[in-house]
């Protein structure tokens, strides 16, 4: 028996039209994804109140790719700034004499107060000073909007032309992970001169709009109004518990904070704690840096294991470096003792250094602190 | 052939098969956003043709699977070519050719808004006025000319240019860029001469003083990439410098040549506006003696040159700004800093297209059920007139025997095609 199998009429599509609608699809379909350049005139950008990015409208590389501005005292020359000078100045006395003045920025690493001044001490023939006499050398100072340190340090013996003693006014500053430097170098008299308007130009600075917010990589985005809760000024700063023979310290312009512990004979050790963005150039750099500290030969990195040891903290494992030597400035036997602390997108550096007697009686309770530390956002 | 590949496109297999590879691809790149996060998946399983895999250590790239385009596109073509061939009007079909066409209408508008929609973000600080949006995802290097003193002419090279090496070349700048190095995401920062192992990258401008490590994408939504490159301009055979821009830097670099001033840039990309808008108030409310907030607002002073338009506006949660095209969010904040709002900005032409379809594939449901009900309950109505039942038909003041017979008829109409759909 024949079956017949009723079939859906067809209606004839035309050539024509599948083609083109196959062509259409390719065409579409090749299309997707292809960025083109775009030419486009806009208006000038007006600076605002707030800090639009300004246009520039010369060569002058400083004034187009400066992270900061500054107001020119009145008799200063600027100069055009070479090598690692970001500014460069000369200050005039009235004697005709000229002092030397220049803006340094370093980043990558922290920069250690006191090791410093040391240098700069050192470059006018004066001798280094231990941390707890830091503190009397430091004088607060305005820093833009910043608060900064400036050491107003004068050889005894003449330096200059073996005329006259030489005088360096130094002051550092540490933003997000570069250290600044302003430093003013030349003769006592036209430095003392200069020094009032030294100040005032420390205080003109200004850095370039909120670049912690932009600049640092994988920056974070903005918080979404959608959160429960908004989070307060306290929820980046981790909690530790300080033990009871701790003094604590004025904190460096870089440090979180500073302690200084005294040993039974009467030897001092200072607890340094810093926070920085990203690894702060690795555990091989630290290390060597805090070799070298202590006059010591850097290593390589397949020795690296074995000149440092990990540690158990709190979320995980942190790294730990125990170095006897010279401290290079004050050519006294030390011993460092430091813990690297991988956190969220921060590396927490814990430094303890000192006389070799009061670091031995002060690792313990180091120790004990920094495996307690306590970090927001778990 | 034609004939052929006609009938490929009008099968009903390849229906099943594209629902069923669309599935399995749903499936595959929601797993695949752990690891790639979300933009990345995103662009290689859906935004894509084609899916291709890498063996380890080589550079080959071997297609896998269809992509997300792909596989849309098939659908969406079989689904137009099946009408075509097959459907035959008439008044019992107006159903599903209204559903077909929202179905159609819904691929369609979501393709468009794939290829045409923008998002962006615009932030400001309370005194600061805006006339461009920038990009959270989507990076372009600028050469702007600052040399005429109305305007500035920028030339946007999109970031997919700079990933491939070589040069670039346009007749909208009179020199030419070599692409030295690109890094989709890197750490920029000052270099410390006593650890620097390396010259610095560029030969002028800020690089000098810099260098840039490079770092794997981001993958989690919560950060986002540093874009870096390294780039010579080229004169004919002079070079005037290498530079290394950068999202990192703040401010553009300039140089000048043939007179001109050019500026580079290293930026989000940017989207201008004829208008322009100035926060004057970012309000962030918290409920009393918590931090838990309470409103977000935005109040906004609105300037469009063209139209002399000056007026103030306000944007807070669920209350956007539409206007000229574009839908102003009020979107984030910065914890930093309380004078800070960001809004998120959307261009989307096609944004219509999803309310319209779904309008259009639930009124052809709604035609095509009721089509058949009324159809059914008059062929029920005329069987029992035809078997000659005097008292449901020709008896008077039983009125209630009509409902009573179409909600059975409906009832049974249901309980039919339910019947047929199982056989």
């Amino acid at each position: 028996m024949a079956v017949t199998i009723s079939t859906t009429p067809r209606r004839p599509i035309t050539r024509r039209a599948a083609v083109a609608a196959v062509a259409a699809l390719a065409a579409i379909a090749t299309g997707c994804g292809q960025q083109q350049i775009r030419v486009y005139d806009v208006p000038k950008e007006a600076p605002s109140a707030a800090g639009a990015r300004p246009t520039a409208a010369t060569t002058d590389e400083r004034a187009t790719t400066a992270p900061l501005h500054w107001t020119l005292p009145a008799g200063w020359e600027e100069k055009p700034a070479g090598g690692m000078r970001v500014g460069s100045f000369t200050a005039t006395g009235k004697s005709g004499r000229t002092a030397d003045v220049s803006i340094i920025p370093l980043g990558g690493m922290p920069e250690d107060e006191l090791a410093n001044v040391n240098r700069w001490r050192g470059q006018i023939g004066l001798e280094p000073i231990h941390p707890d006499q830091l503190g009397a050398q430091t004088e607060p100072i305005k820093i833009g909007p910043l608060d900064g340190h400036l050491f107003d340090l004068t050889s005894r013996e003449p330096k200059i032309d073996d005329k006259y003693r030489a005088r360096i006014l130094g002051a550092m500053l540490t933003r997000g992970d570069t250290t600044w430097f302003f430093k003013m170098t030349g003769d006592d008299a036209t430095v003392a001169e200069a020094k009032p308007a030294f100040v005032q130009f420390l205080k003109s600075v200004q850095f370039s709009q909120a670049p912690e917010v932009k600049v640092a990589a994988n920056a974070d985005r903005p918080m979404s109004t959608n959160t429960r809760e908004v989070p307060g000024a306290t929820g980046d700063q981790p909690a530790w518990n300080v033990p009871a023979d701790w003094q604590e310290q004025p904190p460096a312009a870089m440090l979180v904070a500073s302690y200084l512990v005294t040993a039974s004979n009467g030897g001092a050790a200072r607890i340094t704690i810093s926070s920085f963005p990203g690894d702060v150039g690795g555990v091989l750099a630290n290390v060597n840096r805090w070799r070298n500290q202590l006059g010591l030969p850097p290593v390589a990195a397949a020795d690296l294991p074995a000149a440092t040891r990990s540690v158990q903290v709190e979320g995980g494992q942190a790294t730990l470096v125990d170095l006897t030597g010279t401290e290079a400035k004050s050519g006294r036997p030390a011993r460092l003792v430091a813990v690297m602390v991988p956190r969220d997108a921060n590396t927490w550096f814990y430094k303890l250094l000192g006389d070799e007697s009061a670091v031995a009686q002060a690792v313990p309770g180091f120790l004990k602190f920094v495996q307690t530390v306590r970090y927001p956002h778990g | 052939m034609v004939e052929r590949i006609i009938s490929f496109f009008t099968s009903l297999r390849l229906t099943v098969v594209c629902l069923c590879l669309a599935v399995l691809l749903v499936f595959i790149g929601t797993l695949a956003q752990v690891d790639e996060g979300l933009y990345q998946a995103q662009n290689r399983f859906f935004r894509s043709l084609l899916i291709y895999w890498s063996p380890a250590g080589s550079s080959w790239k071997i297609p896998v699977f269809p992509g997300g385009y792909l596989i849309g596109g098939v659908l969406l073509l079989n689904l137009i070519a099946a009408h075509l061939r097959r459907f035959k009007f008439s008044r019992k079909k107006i159903g599903i050719l209204v559903v077909h066409s929202g179905l159609i209408l819904l691929l369609l508008g979501q393709f468009m808004t794939d290829l045409f929609s923008t998002e962006s973000g615009m932030r400001l600080t309370e005194g600061e006025s805006k006339n461009y949006s920038e990009s959270s995802l989507h990076n372009e290097l600028a050469v702007i000319n600052t040399s005429h003193p109305d305007h500035d002419r920028v030339v946007a090279i999109p970031e997919s240019l700079l990933a491939r090496p070589g040069e670039i070349q346009t007749a909208a700048l009179p020199f030419v860029l070599r692409v030295k190095r690109y890094f989709p995401n890197s750490q920029v920062g000052l270099r410390a001469p006593m650890l620097a192992t390396e010259p610095p990258p560029a030969t002028v401008g800020a690089g000098t003083r810099l260098e840039v490590k490079p770092l794997p994408k981001v993958t989690d939504m919560d950060h986002r990439d540093l874009p870096s490159a390294v780039v010579e301009v080229l004169a004919g055979p002079k070079s005037l410098g290498t530079w290394l821009v950068s999202d990192w830097l703040d401010d553009p670099q300039s140089f000048t040549y043939d007179r001109q001033t050019y500026q580079l840039a290293l930026r989000p990309v940017r989207y201008y506006q004829p208008f322009s808008l100035q926060l004057l108030k970012f309000s962030h409310d918290v409920y009393k003696g918590t931090e838990i907030p309470k409103d977000f607002s935005s109040r906004l002073r609105l300037r469009r040159p063209d139209t002399g338009e000056d007026r103030e506006v306000l944007i807070y949660m669920n209350n956007p700004l539409r206007y000229a095209g574009e839908t102003f969010y009020q979107a984030s904040f910065d914890p930093k800093d309380p004078r800070v709002t960001i809004l998120q900005v959307v261009h989307n032409p096609s944004w219509l297209t999803p309310y319209v379809s779904c309008g259009l594939v639930g009124a052809g449901l709604l035609i095509q059920f009721l089509t058949h009900l009324i159809g059914f309950a008059k062929q029920q109505t005329g069987r029992l007139k035809a078997a000659g039942r005097p008292g449901d038909a020709r008896v008077p003041g039983r009125p209630a025997a009509k409902p009573v017979a179409l909600a059975a008829a409906g009832a049974s109409a249901v309980s039919s095609s339910i019947k047929r759909s199982r056989t």
